[in-house]
């Protein structure tokens, strides 16, 4: 039971909380794929910054595209923050550009006129257990190809995992020649041992299960900050980086609010700071090679790279599939 | 319904086989139901078994209401104190101690903001001495000042404050200029309340960075600002000293500050309640969530405190409360159960018993084990029903005796008209053929035969000793005079009852036995009043009585020691007249004489009417 005291002083608090804790045009739902990590930290400079009170909800990317897909319009939330730009790409029809926000500072490579805009960028690199090699290391992806590393690359299943097909298209990409004889080449040399998903194969190489792996460098970078042993392998024919993106809904509730915080993740403060607090890579003109050592980039069609994504994976399974 | 005009008889169902039209012995029920006769009689017999059967149940229910009424009584005078003392006082306990409880986390919270509060405006008034200072604002502003100058400064405007928080000077890069104790880790630009205080806001309160959990900024006007912030132990000890509980969010609901590691679900819990804008304070299974504002800054202090009682354990108590009744509940059924059968059991002996008397069986006799009011009921039925058994013997016994008596005499009776015709022609016989005596007599017989027969049973003593007399005259006819018969009787005895014929067994008696072959026999018949009762002796000075016979006789059974029928009739009349304690008695010298008495009441024929 509360007393009269209590109830005035309860009253004061939510006068003093910007009148009814958070009214309704103080407020921002987002759907993240990402890891608390990585939002929330940019969460709370956002609130700090603004006072809007944001809620936040996770899932898979996939998973969230298709629950944005049903809702069509009704969904409660404002801003769609994560997911592969070709994924969101493939979605395109359900956000709209926001307003205020301009592109004009933002590399030209990740913009293909969606409603969606980058955020980060996030390259394909190899990875490597030197100390089992005995100082040998693949230079690129034509190594990959070759009998030296059979059965010793630790790749995630490119029908289940999205940067696993994206590597396999930055291959494609790279190397010249047949595609599916590529393919066929890699499908023979991965020998059958196919990882599960994308966040095994860090591991599975620092453990020693394989000499060689292929994942995302902020994946790499993430562990060796947390100590594990791996060495990052930049291939010299260079690499794709596909950035990552975020994309306001069409019907949001609160479009002034999820322009701002566009707005914000887009901003130098937020961008400058991918690299050293959150191991990706800005997006911004100028701003990849901040930070970490960065990569060769190759040429990568990322609209190519999603259109013809059933056919390459058909090509795939076709080449063998990773399997014998 | 079979084919028309034939009806189903609703006992046995099946309709008669023959017959179109409406059988004659069919016949419409009550409702319009059709019976045949024999399902009528039948129907009936089973009326007549049911009716039987619910007056039985009834006669049974009603003789065992009074068990029931007991049963349900006690049972329910024992548990519903019991029910109703646990339904009102478990809630009422419970919710005096959540109350206390709440208010006590209330105060708690209240005292905590305050000093929170009163540290923070402690601290802004230090950095606004601080800011006001000349040296302070020349180190801000990065120009050469003497570090002395600043200390000094940092010191006195500090003052008692020391213990209780960290001071800084931090310049428009971000790096620490001055810190009043430890050194100050360099802050973000671009980020973080270091951002918004060199934009000149003054960041009244924030998350803190690095070791500090609270800071505030206040920019100076020359750029840089002075920083206060607390440290995790000096906001412990500030907020609850090391009670716990405590936990703090920001203007957008984040939890900035926690006591222990557990409240992060608890914050989250209240960030979606301010979002859902139910309000802060609240209660769940096990705790108490109270939530104060502090002061402007958008702030809100935090408390969890535990409840007394958790729904868990408030649970717990209303299941072993109901256990408890549960229990009481078995143990009041089997108490009352034997408490009725105890009270009832001979209350329905008794019952029993007096039905059984009722229909005249006396026989039955209860138990007298108890000391108690029924055990004294017990021995009264019984000894009345002993009383009753006796009386109806001695009733039953005294009319069969008093029959057979009557019968006896009845059969002594012979055709009386006869009997006085034939006298009556033996004595005018007589005369005509001059024999005198046996005029005599005849004639004395017939009186005789007259009074014995015919009239009343009782008589006076007059007429009783006028019969007496003619039975002399025969006898001494009889006798050849060998006898007298004297009879001694005053005047005021005369008119006393006396049964009728009394008299003349005993005479005859003495005549035959006593006298015997004498020649001088002498018979006296007296009358005397003793003691209130009438005394008719008769004595004679014959050979006496044998002893057996006397005390026969004074025993009051004459049939005894070989005493005639006579003696016994007369006893028998006068006890079945007038009771026991009347009757004859007897003494006899033997060789000398007998004299027997007939003890009577005292009765007076009163004048006639």
């Amino acid at each position: 039971m509360k007393s009269l005291r209590g109830a005035l002083a309860l009253l004061l608090a939510l006068c003093l909380l910007g009148g009814a804790a958070g009214a309704e045009e103080k407020r921002l739902h987002i759907y993240t794929s990402h890891k608390p990590d990585v939002y929330q930290p940019l969460i709370d400079e956002f609130e700090a910054r603004t006072g809007v009170w944001v809620t936040v909800e996770t899932g898979g990317t996939s998973e969230l595209l298709s629950r944005i897909a049903s809702e069509d319009g009704q969904s409660g939330a404002d801003l769609m923050f994560g997911g592969g730009v070709e994924s969101l790409d493939a979605y395109n029809r359900y956000f709209e550009f926001p307003r205020g926000v301009s592109a004009d500072h933002l590399d030209e490579a990740y913009l293909l006129d969606g409603a969606w805009l980058p955020f980060s960028s996030l390259p394909i690199v190899i990875i490597c257990q030197r100390r089992l090699t005995g100082g040998r290391a693949p230079s690129g992806w034509a190594e990959l190809l070759t009998d030296e590393w059979r059965g010793q690359i630790a790749f995630a299943d490119p029908m289940v995992s999205g940067s696993s097909y994206t590597a396999l298209a930055t291959m494609l990409a790279a190397l010249p020649g047949d595609d599916a004889e590529i393919l066929s080449a890699f499908s023979r040399n991965l020998d059958g041992r196919l990882l599960g998903g994308s966040g095994e194969v860090v591991g599975a190489v620092a453990r020693g299960d394989f000499l060689v792996g292929v994942t995302l460098e902020e994946t790499a970078l993430r562990a060796i900050a947390a100590g594990t042993d791996v060495e990052i392998i930049h291939p010299a024919e260079g690499t794709s980086a596909v950035p990552d993106g975020i994309a306001q809904m069409k019907g949001a509730k609160h479009p002034e609010n999820a322009a701002a915080f566009i707005r914000f993740v887009l901003s130098e403060d937020v961008q400058k700071r991918l690299g050293s607090q959150f191991f990706r890579r800005s997006v911004l003109k100028g701003l990849f090679s901040e930070g970490a050592r960065a990569p060769a980039l190759v040429s990568y069609d990322i609209r190519w790279a999603s259109e013809n994504r059933d056919q390459i994976l058909r090509l795939w399974q076709t080449a063998g599939g990773g399997t014998r | 319904m079979a084919a028309f005009g034939v009806r189903e008889c609703h006992i046995h169902g099946k309709p008669r086989a023959d017959g179109r039209c409406l059988p004659k012995e069919w016949r419409r029920g009550d409702e319009g139901i059709f019976a045949c006769a024999a399902g009528r009689e039948g129907e009936s017999a089973v009326m007549e078994e049911k009716e039987k059967r619910r007056r039985k149940l009834a006669a049974h229910s009603v003789r065992r209401s009074f068990t029931l009424r007991i049963f349900v009584t006690v049972l329910l005078m024992a548990l519903f104190p019991l029910v109703l003392s646990n339904a009102i006082m478990l809630p009422l306990i419970v919710n005096k101690s959540d109350e206390r409880a709440g208010a006590q986390a209330e105060a708690r919270l209240i005292r905590a903001r305050d000093a929170l509060e009163g540290t923070c405006r402690a601290f802004d008034a230090a950095a606004n001495a601080l800011l006001m200072d000349v040296s302070v604002r020349r180190a801000l502003a990065g120009e050469a000042v003497d570090a002395w100058k600043v200390y000094e400064a940092l010191f006195s405007a500090a003052g008692g404050l020391y213990d209780r928080g960290h001071l800084f000077l931090y310049d428009g890069d971000g790096r620490c200029l001055y810190a009043l104790k430890g050194a100050g880790d360099d802050l973000p630009t671009d980020w973080g309340a270091l951002r918004r205080a060199l934009r000149g806001e003054t960041v009244r309160l924030s998350a803190g960075e690095g070791t500090l959990a609270l800071l505030s900024a206040h920019p100076s006007a020359n750029g840089g600002c002075v920083v206060y912030g607390f440290d995790r132990d000096e906001l412990a000890s500030m907020l609850s000293g090391g009670d716990g509980g405590f936990f703090l969010l920001n203007a957008t609901g984040r939890s900035v500050y926690a006591d222990d590691a557990g409240l992060t679900d608890a914050a989250a819990m209240l960030r979606a309640r301010l979002l859902s804008g139910e309000g802060a304070d609240c209660e769940t299974d096990a705790f108490f969530y109270r939530a104060a504002a502090i002061g402007s800054t958008g702030f809100t202090l935090c408390l969890r405190a535990a409840r007394p009682f958790t729904a868990e354990t408030r649970r717990a108590y209303y299941k072993a409360s109901a256990a408890m009744c549960v229990l009481c509940a078995v143990m009041c059924l089997w108490g009352a159960f034997f408490l009725s059968r105890h009270l009832s059991k001979p209350v329905r002996a008794l019952s029993r018993a007096m039905g059984e008397a009722e229909k005249g069986n006396l026989s039955l006799r209860l138990p007298e084990d108890r000391p108690d009011e029924l055990g004294r009921l017990a021995v009264g039925f019984n000894r009345m029903a002993e009383e009753y058994e006796q009386n109806l013997t001695r009733s039953v016994q005294r009319q069969k005796e008093l029959n057979e008596t009557r019968l006896r005499m009845m059969r002594a009776q012979l055709n009386p008209h006869f009997l006085y015709n034939t006298l009556d022609s033996m004595k005018w016989l007589g005369m005509a053929h001059d024999s005198p005596q046996v005029a005599t007599l005849a004639a004395n017989l017939a009186l005789l035969l007259r009074a014995s027969i015919s009239g009343d049973e009782i008589v006076t003593l007059e007429e009783e000793l006028e019969l007496l007399e003619r039975y002399a005259d025969i006898q001494s006819i009889r006798f050849e005079d060998r006898f007298t018969c004297e009879i001694d009787v005053s005047e005021r005895f005369q008119r006393c009852l006396v049964p009728k014929l009394i008299l003349q067994p005993l005479v005859e008696n003495a005549v035959i036995h006593a006298l015997g072959e004498r020649d001088d026999g002498y018979i006296k018949v007296s009358a005397e009043e003793e003691n209130g009762e009438l005394l008719l002796s008769v004595t004679d000075n014959g050979c006496g009585m044998p002893e057996a016979l006397v005390e026969a006789i004074n025993a009051g059974d004459a049939r005894r020691g070989g005493g005639n029928l006579g003696i016994y009739n007369v006893d028998s009349i006068i006890k079945l007249h007038f009771g026991a304690s009347y009757g004859l008695t007897a003494s006899s010298t033997p060789g000398e004489g007998s004299r027997v008495c007939i003890h009577l009441p005292m009765n007076r024929r009163e004048a006639d009417a």
